[in-house]
């Protein structure tokens, strides 16, 4: 440390002399880096206690390799304009601009000469997501994953980073989920008839609107798909939503409630007030249809036939919500709950997709044990290699093979042994954990490329990789970087690719705790499940936008096109929007709506249940959007005072103590203008102009960029700089398809890949081929 | 959007609760062949309570002011084969219950707390104390408690002047911001509790079957094991640790399959169309469950305040609530009796089959203890005053059965809670807003 303590000084005194030499910036203008930090930065990071705890080393081009992370760290700081800090003097443009241009071209070349690699984690287990994809693709067989395995930690914002514990509990789940799951997939009978109950949340809104799913022409009630585990006759038994007194809510007028099965209606129950002397209870208490259902999965429809809508009249606006009793009582009867039970007397296994998957050739009648052996090699065979991902080995076949000889002798049934052995690839390691070994490891060689496609799927599409995929991989040729591209592209335009909407979109924007937001129920009284359902539907489609016609990842933020269904439009205060179906509207710059900015989903997840948090949306955009996370209040800072903020300020007035000390000053400069550029959007996402009857203010800025107002501006900010928000996504996409954090050292890689985009204009398909293309995706030596 | 139907606790925000596991997937056999002594029964303590709503008729409720329970009043006369096993106490209140309301009727039964005003999500109570019991009882069970009701209970927002629906629904909270839904489903129940179910010989064959599933896939580990570095070998290691626990535990499960003394697990179908019929299948579910000791706190709310429920088959055809709005009309009053009377003979019927049930040298019965009552006391005034409340079982022969218990002032219900903890070895100054302990009701000596 001494030694560079010393430089240090000399360096001082160097650059002491150089400023008193001329203008330094002339002095320095073929050494800009050393200019800028004489100039901007070395005064405070220096010395025994230097600020913010970096000690800057003194900037040697030769020395830079040994320094990766510090600058690195310095580089990252500079883009993002936290540095120098906004109340010191700033560097020129042309000064800045250089000086950050030099330092890429060094820690570039860098990184070319050692690209870093990162840890490896060895053994990942699969996600409960991942999981739920896996037996979707190796059987044909959907399950509700929520119910057999509990929730994975979340750590980098993501589920898939800290996989690598298995508890005894954990073992057991996935033990009994393999039991289910084989027994499902082969149609096996039960103990006694089993079932599934659906409940409808208390909270959707029934009345003027039609699930997704339910044919046209039908309101409310739910939709459910379900793999039915033989085929027989199932009893489906429904149930109406009560309010408060137990009385069944909405029943004014004769309602048709019909059950269908894949669109064909089997019954028809009618709703109506029973007759003076009868119990309304019993019009509930028997509508339960019997239907012949095909082992498989079907689609179960419990709808009211809609029987038109006239205007409601009302003195006031009447709202778009109707499911609590007092408030705003449902129009007419609601479905509470749809529950399957069955199968009842006689049934068989069937003849489901999933049976098809597993059982290839059945043994004759008279088989010998050779036979049933051969019989259930050929079934299993295939099985493990899409389940372990790679060529099957005769010890591979073994362990399923003996769980097959033990059930079937036993039992005599061939069916048994085959669901005992499933069973056993579902519970085995090379199933449950992805191997990836470092690339230095003594056993990785002939492995890399099937490790690659293991990579690929799990990154595209959270589940397992194809045939096709493990076919090219075997070949060895993965990794060519014509046929890399090929399979990347043919990955994306999967069905599956979904995966990157439902899981990282999910993630990344914070989606999922959409669902836990309660705004006061009186203050804003106008949402339902409907709302927030529709709200994460939104997002979810600009998304998907985005990757099925391969747009610009700009269009997140500016697109051209809005998707809206009637309750979103309503909320946005969007006329002409009519049905419960999402379409494809032309946005209105009146109407203030397009990308994440203006998402009801964003916005509701960014507030308070009764105001809005300029705090929490300013930390979003910086996080998602810009990768500049703020750091977290330090410990033992005490909360504004209470009593300081009187009820009558507005949100801003009342952040203005967060600037007043300085303390809090330091990050909330940072932090509150972003969100306060936000503030026209209330805490449930409308547009408003006044907040309690005071006009918004929406001043804003954003750290090296300066003051804008209202979303438009921050919008604008975002635009005028995309490289920030490209390698942010570009960075979160890395932390998903890698599955682990990222260190300052993978700077260099996500450089390369947001340079790669831009010349391609920032298309999704862009940005993901250089991923995959990445040295650290392709994890090679 | 639409979803299946999750065991409840799943659906609690942020409330960190474990999901409780079917008997078989549990493998925590909480009565493992070397525990499984009369001694170590002798010790059991589970606790119930049972509630009811919109108060009692008094007059034909509240025994003779004398120490013991001679004769049985209209309403309590169902307990006549189990007398000496239940004790009335009369003279209790919920002072945090008032103003007087549905919501804090419930909400306050088992928390003695006072609600917040609010329709949001912003309720706030306080831990119940079935809770608190379930803290320490619950840590060797496979479900720390269970939470049942009779009534399907969807509502959400205001239910009752500016009280959110969760106060009418949940009696059980674990904390004063966490709310525990309870679940009307037999089948629900069932399921959570035992999975598939089957009778013995059953069970001990899944039990096998896992048992060389669990073989195979050790051998798996073990393979995978020898496909990597020496660095990463350690790593299995852990997991092969995991797989030896689950084999020790599936071999105590085994073990504590051959000698148990469950029935026929028979899965309900659906639910009862006779609210009878329903009453009694809970209540066999909850006698399962304490049999197989799969937890020790349990909670049955038989029906919700304010419900406007029928009870044709005692003949009374007019809705709950509106009758207990009797206006002192005797018919009306009369009616509300029968009601009463009703229930508490669904429960006795409930307290005579763990009596039938022998245990460790007595009775299932001698080693619960419930507490059965209501929230209100005189519902045409929607007081809170002179609570109807039973506390039945033995605590292990401890407690004093067939006696009426009456205090002169109004007492804090919370004392009875203090003392029915002190019984299942929880010891707490105080309990919300209790200011003693209910003496007489159970013998002084020590847990």
């Amino acid at each position: 440390m001494i030694w560079q303590w010393r430089r240090f000084v000399l360096c001082l005194l160097w650059g002491f002399a150089a400023g008193a030499v001329g203008r330094a910036e002339e002095a320095g203008a073929d050494r800009p880096l050393q200019s800028l930090l004489t100039q901007h930065c070395v005064a405070c990071h220096d010395g025994t206690e230097p600020a913010g705890g970096l000690l800057l080393p003194v900037w040697d081009p030769q020395q830079v390799h040994l320094q990766r992370q510090v600058w690195e760290r310095v580089l990252r700081r500079l883009q993002n304009g936290d540095m120098p800090p906004a109340v010191e003097v700033q560097p020129e443009r042309r000064l800045y601009q250089a000086a950050t241009s030099e330092l890429t071209d060094h820690l570039d070349a860098v990184s070319r000469r050692q690209p870093f690699r990162g840890p490896t984690e060895t053994l990942r287990r699969l996600t409960r997501t991942e999981y739920r994809n896996a037996i979707r693709d190796l059987l044909a067989v959907e399950i509700d994953v929520t119910a057999l395995l509990p929730a994975d930690e979340s750590s980098q914002g993501f589920d898939n980073i800290t996989v690598t514990g298995l508890s005894p509990t954990l073992l057991n789940r996935y033990i009994a989920a393999a039991e289910r799951i084989s027994r499902l997939a082969l149609g096996r009978p039960e103990l006694s008839p089993g079932g599934e109950t659906f409940r409808v949340p208390g909270d959707l809104t029934q009345d003027r609107m039609r699930p997704a799913g339910a044919p046209p022409g039908s309101r409310g009630g739910l939709v459910v798909d379900w793999h039915f585990p033989r085929s027989g006759t199932y009893q489906v038994q429904l149930r109406l939503m009560r309010d408060r007194n137990d009385e069944i809510e909405g029943l004014r007028g004769r309602h048709q409630l019909d059950v269908l099965l894949d669109r064909k209606r089997m019954q028809r129950f009618v709703i109506e007030r029973p007759q003076s002397g009868q119990d309304d209870r019993q019009v509930d208490a028997d509508l339960t249809a019997s239907v012949q259902v095909s082992a498989g999965r079907h689609r179960l429809t419990a709808a009211f036939a809609d029987s038109g809508r006239s205007l409601l009249e009302s003195d006031r606006q009447p709202l778009n919500v109707h499911f609590n009793f007092y408030r705003h009582p449902r129009l007419g009867p609601a479905v509470a709950e749809l529950v399957i039970y069955g199968p009842v007397g006689e049934s068989v296994a069937g003849d489901s997709a999933s049976r098809r998957r597993v059982l290839q050739r059945l043994p004759g009648a008279a088989a010998s044990v050779s036979d049933l052996q051969a019989c259930a090699a050929e079934s299993f065979r295939p099985l493990l290699r899409l389940a372990y991902r790679r060529p099957v080995t005769d010890e591979d076949l073994a362990m399923p093979l003996q769980l097959f000889q033990q059930a079937c002798s036993e039992s005599g049934d061939y069916e048994a042994g085959i669901e005992r052995g499933l069973a056993g690839i579902l519970a085995s390691p090379h199933f449950l954990f992805r191997v990836q070994q470092a690339a230095d490891s003594p056993t990785v060689g002939a492995t890399a490329d099937l490790e690659l496609a293991t990579r690929m799927s799990f990154f595209l599409w959270s589940s397992l990789p194809d045939d096709e995929l493990l076919t090219v991989a075997e070949s060895g040729r993965l990794s060519e970087v014509g046929e890399l591209r090929q399979q990347t592209a043919r990955l994306l335009a999967d069905e599956r690719a979904v995966s990157l909407a439902e899981n990282f979109a999910d993630q990344w924007l914070y989606l999922r705790n959409l669902q836990a937001a309660a705004p006061d129920a009186r203050l804003f009284p106008d949402v339902d499940q409907n709302l927030k359902d529709a709200f994460r539907r939104e997002t979810e489609l600009l998304f998907l936008d985005v990757l099925r016609d391969d747009r610009s990842v700009l269009e997140l933020l500016r697109p051209s096109s809005i998707w809206l269904n009637e309750r979103l439009a309503r909320h946005y205060g969007i006329p002409h929007v009519l049905g419960s179906h999402f379409r494809r509207v032309d946005p209105d710059p009146a109407d203030h709506r397009g990308g994440l900015l203006r998402q009801g989903s964003v916005l509701l997840a960014t507030s308070y249940a009764t105001r809005t948090s300029p705090v929490l949306r300013g930390k979003w955009v910086l996080e998602n959007l810009l990768g500049a996370p703020p750091p977290p209040p330090p410990p033992g800072v005490s909360d504004l005072a209470d009593n300081t903020v009187a009820a009558g300020l507005s949100v801003r007035e009342r952040l203005a103590a967060h600037r007043e000390h300085a303390a809090c000053a330091i990050c909330h400069d940072r932090i509150d203008p972003v969100g306060l550029a936000l503030e026209h959007f209330d805490a449930v996402g409308r547009w408003r102009t006044l907040e309690s009857e005071r006009p918004v203010v929406a001043d804003g800025g954003l750290a090296g960029v300066g003051a804008f107002t209202g979303v438009d501006g921050l919008e604008q900010a975002l635009l005028a700089r995309p490289e920030l928000f490209v390698r942010t996504l570009t960075e979160k996409l890395l932390v998903y398809g890698l599955g682990r954090g990222l260190q300052p050292e993978d700077g260099a890689a996500v450089r390369q890949i947001v340079r790669q985009a831009e010349a391609e204009g920032y298309r999704f398909s862009a940005l993901v081929q250089a991923i995959v293309a990445s040295t650290a995706f392709q994890h090679r030596q | 959007m639409f979803r299946k139907h999750l065991p409840r606790r799943t659906l609690l925000r942020g409330a960190g609760v474990s999901l409780g596991l079917p008997l078989l997937d549990a493998m925590v056999p909480a009565l493992t062949a070397q525990q499984r002594t009369a001694a170590a029964e002798q010790q059991l303590r589970r606790l119930g309570f049972v509630y009811i709503p919109m108060g009692c008729d008094h007059s034909r409720w509240t025994p003779a002011a004398q120490p013991e329970l001679q004769t049985l009043t209209p309403i309590l006369e169902p307990f006549a084969p189990v007398r000496q096993q239940i004790s009335v106490v009369s003279g209790l209140e919920l002072r945090n219950a008032w103003p007087g309301t549905h919501a804090t009727s419930n909400a306050s039964f088992l928390s003695a707390a006072r609600a917040k005003r609010t329709e949001s999500n912003d309720y706030y109570l306080g831990t119940t104390v079935d809770q608190l019991a379930a803290a320490t009882l619950g840590r060797d069970t496979a479900l720390p408690s269970l939470e049942l009701s009779m009534d399907l209970i969807a509502a959400v927002g205001q239910c009752d002047n500016g009280y959110a629906c969760v106060y009418q629904n949940c009696l059980s909270w674990s904390s004063p911001t966490t709310p525990l839904p309870p679940e009307p489903h037999p089948r629900m129940v069932f399921e959570q509790l035992f999975g598939e179910g089957g009778g013995s010989e059953a069970r001990r064959a899944a039990l096998r079957r896992r048992a060389s599933l669990l073989d195979a896939v050790r051998g798996e580990f073990q393979r995978l094991k020898k496909s990597l570095g020496p660095a990463d070998q350690q790593r299995v290691e852990e997991y092969q640790s995991a797989v030896r626990d689950v084999e020790r535990r599936i071999q105590q499960a085994e073990s504590a399959t051959a000698d148990d003394r469950l029935p026929d697990l028979d899965r309900p179908r659906g639910v009862p169309a006779l609210y009878s019929e329903h009453a009694k299948l809970m209540f066999d579910l909850q006698k399962l469950a304490l049999q197989a000791d799969l937890t020790r706190v349990i909670t049955f709310q038989m029906s919700r305040e304010t419900s406007n429920r029928t009870y044709p088959e005692i003949g009374v055809a007019e809705p709950h609530h509106p009758l207990t709005h009797h206006g002192n009309d005797p018919e009306k009053i009369a009616k509300v009796a029968e009601i009463n009377r009703f229930h508490v003979s669904l429960f006795a019927q409930f307290l005579q089959s763990l009596q039938q049930t022998p245990e460790a040298g007595g009775t299932l019965l001698d080693h619960v203890l419930y507490l059965y009552g209501s929230g209100m006391g005189n519902p045409n005034l929607h007081d809170h005053l002179n609570l109807p409340i039973v506390v039945a079982g033995g605590a292990a022969g401890r407690m004093r059965g067939g006696r009426h218990l009456q205090f002169s002032e109004p007492t804090p219900l919370a004392n009875l809670h203090l003392t029915l903890l002190d019984r299942v070895g929880i010891s707490l100054d105080s309990f919300a807003d209790s200011n003693g302990r209910v003496d007489g009701l159970f013998e002084p000596a020590s847990v």
